[in-house]
C-alpha cells in the first residue's frame, strides 16, 4: 500500500513537472519588426502615422495568428530626422534586436542612408514615405521595396493632368537645394516629354524670406499654370506672399504632395484655394478602399489617416511574402514580395513590380477647397512609374536649359 | 568631373540638407537632460510602459524644471499631468506636457525680447545672446510643436513662421536687435493663447 501511494505522489510530482516544462514551449514565439522614423518634432506627423498604420496591420495578423506561428512584436526607434542617428537606430533595430523587417525612415537623406545598413545586414526594408528618386535607381538593392509614389512618379501623374486640364505653359519655381532640384527636374523632364512647354524656371535659396524678387520674372513670363516645388513653412510663407501679390487668383497653382502636410491646410486655406496637389491617400476621399481604410484607422487612433498610414502595407506585404516563402530568410521573403498582388491595402489592390520594387500606386489628383484636399482626378500607377532605372542616373542629360517654342 | 562624381556629390547635399534647414523643421539642437527626458517619459507611454513614464515623470529634470517655472505655468498642471499618467491617459499627459513645454518657450521669448531691449548692450551682443535664446526655443517648441498643431494648426505655423522670422535677423549681417523683437512678442502672444486654451482649469471648464 505504501509502495502504491509512493508512485501516486511520484506521479504526480511527474506529471506536475512536466505541465509547468510544457509551459514555456507553449509561450507564443515572437518576431519582432522595426519602425524607424521621426517620432519628436516638425515630421512626427508622419513618423507617428507610420506607426499606427504598423501597429493596425500587426494587431490584425495578430488577431489572426501572427506570421508563420509568431506573434509580431513592434519596436519604434526615433530617427531625429537625420542620416547618422537614424543609421545607428537602424544597426540597433537590426543587430540587437533581431528585426526581420525595418519600415523608414521619413526624410529621404535618412532613409538612403539607412539603405546602406539594411543591405549590408540583408534585412528586408520598406519606405512609406520618403520620396527621392534615388532610392529606386542608384540606391536600390535587393531588400529594400516602396510603397511611396517617388519624384518621378508623382511628376509623371501631375504633369499629365497639367497638361491636358490646366495649361500648356508652365513656370517651375523651386527651392535651390535638393528636395526642389529634385522635383523641379523631374516635372520639367514629365512635362517636356509629354509636349508641354516650360516658359521659365527659378530657383530660390534656402531660407528666402521674401519671394517678391521673383515674382516679376514669373509675370513677364505670362504662364498657365505655376509649379511649385517647396516644403514646410517655405511653401507657407511663398503661398501668403504669392497671395498677397494677387498671383493666386491670377495663375494656377500645383505641386507634389510633401508641399504642404495636410495638417498645415487649414492654417493656410485662402491662399491654398484651388492648389492642385498630387497624393496616394486622402481621408476625405470618397474611394471605397480608402474609406473602409480609414474609418478602421479612426476606430483604433481616433483620428483620421495620412499617407504615412501606408507603413500598413509594408506589413501585410512583408507578412504575406513570409507565408509564402514559408520562412523568415530575408532572400526568400524578398524573393516573395517581388511581384506579389494584394488586395486589402490601404487604398486597395495593389502589386510590387518585380524589377525595382516599387509599388505600382494608383495616385489622385486634389483640388484644396476650404483647407480640405478634395479628390479631382485618378491617375492610374502603370501610367506614371515610368521604366526601370536599377543602377542608372535618374538625373542624366538633364538641363535647365529652356527651350523656346513658337 | 565624372558622373559618378556628381552624383555622389548630389547625395550628399540631399543628405546634408535636412540637418541644415530650419524650415523644413528637420533641424533640432542637441538635447539637454530636459528634452531628453521628455523624450523617454512620451517614448514609454507610447509602449504603455506607464510604471516607467509615471518614474521618469517623478525623478526627472522635466518635472524639477515645472517647479522651478511654478509661477509661469497653469495652476494644477504638475497634478494634472500625474493624474494623467496615473490614469494610464497618454492623450492627456501629452497635452499636459506640451502646456509645460509651451509655458517654458512663452518665458523664454520674453526673456529674450528683455534682453534685446537692452540699451547698456552693444546690438551684436545682444543679436547673440538672442540667438542663444532662439535655439532653446526651438528645441523644447519643436518637442511638441506636432501637438500644438493637432489643437490649433494656425498657432502652430505662426510660432514656426516666426520663429524663422526672428533667426533670419541673428543671420543678418548688421545686427538689429529691435528686428528681432516683434516675432518673439508674436511667439509669446500665440503660446499664451494655446496655454489658455489647453490648461487643466480651460479643460475642466469646457
Amino acid at each position: 500500500m505504501k509502495t502504491k501511494a509512493l508512485w501516486a505522489v511520484l506521479l504526480a510530482v511527474v506529471g506536475l513537472a512536466a505541465v509547468a516544462g510544457l509551459a514555456p514551449a507553449q509561450s507564443p514565439k515572437i518576431v519582432k519588426i522595426g519602425d524607424l522614423g521621426s517620432k519628436v518634432g516638425v515630421f512626427e506627423g508622419y513618423g507617428k502615422y507610420q506607426t499606427m498604420g504598423m501597429t493596425l496591420a500587426v494587431e490584425e495578423l495578430n488577431a489572426k495568428g501572427g506570421v508563420l506561428g509568431h506573434k509580431i512584436e513592434i519596436i519604434s526607434e526615433d530617427d531625429e530626422t537625420k542620416p547618422a542617428p537614424a543609421v545607428r537606430k537602424a544597426e540597433k533595430l537590426i543587430l540587437q534586436d533581431d528585426v526581420k523587417l525595418l519600415v523608414g525612415a521619413i526624410s529621404s537623406g535618412a532613409t538612403m542612408a539607412v539603405m546602406d545598413v539594411t543591405k549590408k545586414h540583408k534585412t528586408i526594408h520598406w519606405n512609406s514615405v520618403s520620396c527621392a528618386e534615388f532610392m529606386r535607381t542608384t540606391k536600390f538593392h535587393k531588400y529594400y521595396f516602396s510603397n511611396q509614389p517617388d519624384s518621378r512618379m508623382q511628376a509623371n501623374g501631375l504633369a499629365k493632368y497639367i497638361l491636358d486640364k490646366m495649361g500648356k505653359r508652365v513656370y517651375i519655381f523651386y527651392t535651390d537645394y535638393a528636395m526642389g532640384q529634385s522635383d523641379g527636374r523631374q516635372f520639367k523632364t514629365a512635362f517636356e516629354k509629354l509636349g508641354g512647354e516650360i516658359v521659365g524656371v527659378a530657383g530660390a535659396p534656402l531660407d528666402t524670406k521674401d519671394f517678391g524678387p521673383w515674382f516679376g520674372d514669373i509675370n513677364k513670363t505670362n504662364p498657365d499654370v505655376l509649379f511649385l516645388a517647396f516644403a514646410g513653412t517655405d511653401s507657407i510663407r511663398l503661398m501668403t506672399q504669392l497671395h498677397s501679390f494677387g498671383m493666386t487668383k491670377k495663375y494656377k497653382m500645383a505641386g507634389i504632395d510633401c508641399f504642404l502636410l495636410q495638417q498645415d491646410l487649414p492654417s493656410i486655406a485662402e491662399p491654398m484655394e484651388g492648389f492642385v496637389q498630387l497624393n496616394h491617400f486622402s481621408a476625405f476621399n470618397p474611394d471605397p478602399a480608402m474609406q473602409a481604410f480609414n474609418q478602421k484607422f479612426k476606430r483604433r487612433w481616433n483620428t483620421d489617416a495620412n499617407i504615412a498610414a501606408g507603413a500598413y502595407d509594408a506589413v501585410l506585404f512583408w507578412a504575406a511574402a513570409v507565408e509564402k516563402a514559408k520562412s523568415f530568410d530575408p532572400d526568400k521573403v524578398a524573393a516573395a514580395q517581388e511581384g506579389m498582388c494584394l488586395d486589402s491595402t490601404h487604398i486597395g489592390r495593389q502589386c510590387v513590380r518585380k524589377e525595382d520594387h516599387q509599388v505600382v500606386m494608383d495616385m489622385h489628383l486634389y483640388r484644396v477647397e476650404k483647407g480640405k484636399n478634395i479628390p479631382i482626378a485618378r491617375i492610374a500607377g502603370a501610367d506614371t512609374i515610368g521604366e526601370p532605372m536599377v543602377g542608372k542616373d535618374p538625373v542624366e542629360g538633364f538641363s535647365w536649359e529652356i527651350k523656346k517654342k513658337n | 568631373m565624372s558622373r559618378a562624381t556628381v552624383l555622389a556629390l548630389m547625395l550628399a547635399v540631399a543628405w546634408a540638407g535636412p540637418a541644415a534647414a530650419h524650415h523644413v523643421g528637420a533641424y533640432v539642437p542637441r538635447d539637454n537632460e530636459i528634452s531628453a527626458n521628455f523624450k523617454q517619459i512620451k517614448f514609454s507611454l507610447q509602449a504603455q510602459k506607464l510604471d516607467v513614464a509615471r518614474r521618469l515623470f517623478e525623478e526627472g529634470a522635466l518635472r524639477r524644471e515645472l517647479r522651478k517655472q511654478a509661477t509661469a505655468v497653469p495652476p494644477g498642471l504638475e497634478a494634472s499631468i500625474r493624474a494623467a499618467l496615473t490614469a494610464g491617459d497618454a492623450r492627456a499627459a501629452e497635452a499636459g506636457l506640451m502646456v509645460f513645454f509651451a509655458a517654458l518657450v512663452r518665458g523664454l521669448a520674453l526673456e529674450a525680447d528683455r534682453q534685446l531691449a537692452d540699451p547698456h548692450t552693444a546690438p551684436a551682443t545682444r543679436v547673440a545672446s538672442g540667438g542663444k535664446i532662439l535655439d532653446a526655443i526651438w528645441r523644447y517648441y519643436n518637442l511638441v510643436d506636432f501637438a500644438v498643431s493637432q489643437r490649433d494648426p494656425k498657432a502652430a505655423t505662426a510660432v514656426r513662421l516666426a520663429f524663422e522670422e526672428a533667426e533670419s535677423y541673428v543671420k543678418a549681417p548688421a545686427p538689429a536687435p529691435e528686428r528681432m523683437r516683434p516675432p518673439l512678442t508674436r511667439i509669446a502672444r500665440v503660446l499664451t493663447g494655446v496655454i489658455e486654451a489647453s490648461s487643466p482649469s480651460a479643460r475642466r471648464d469646457s
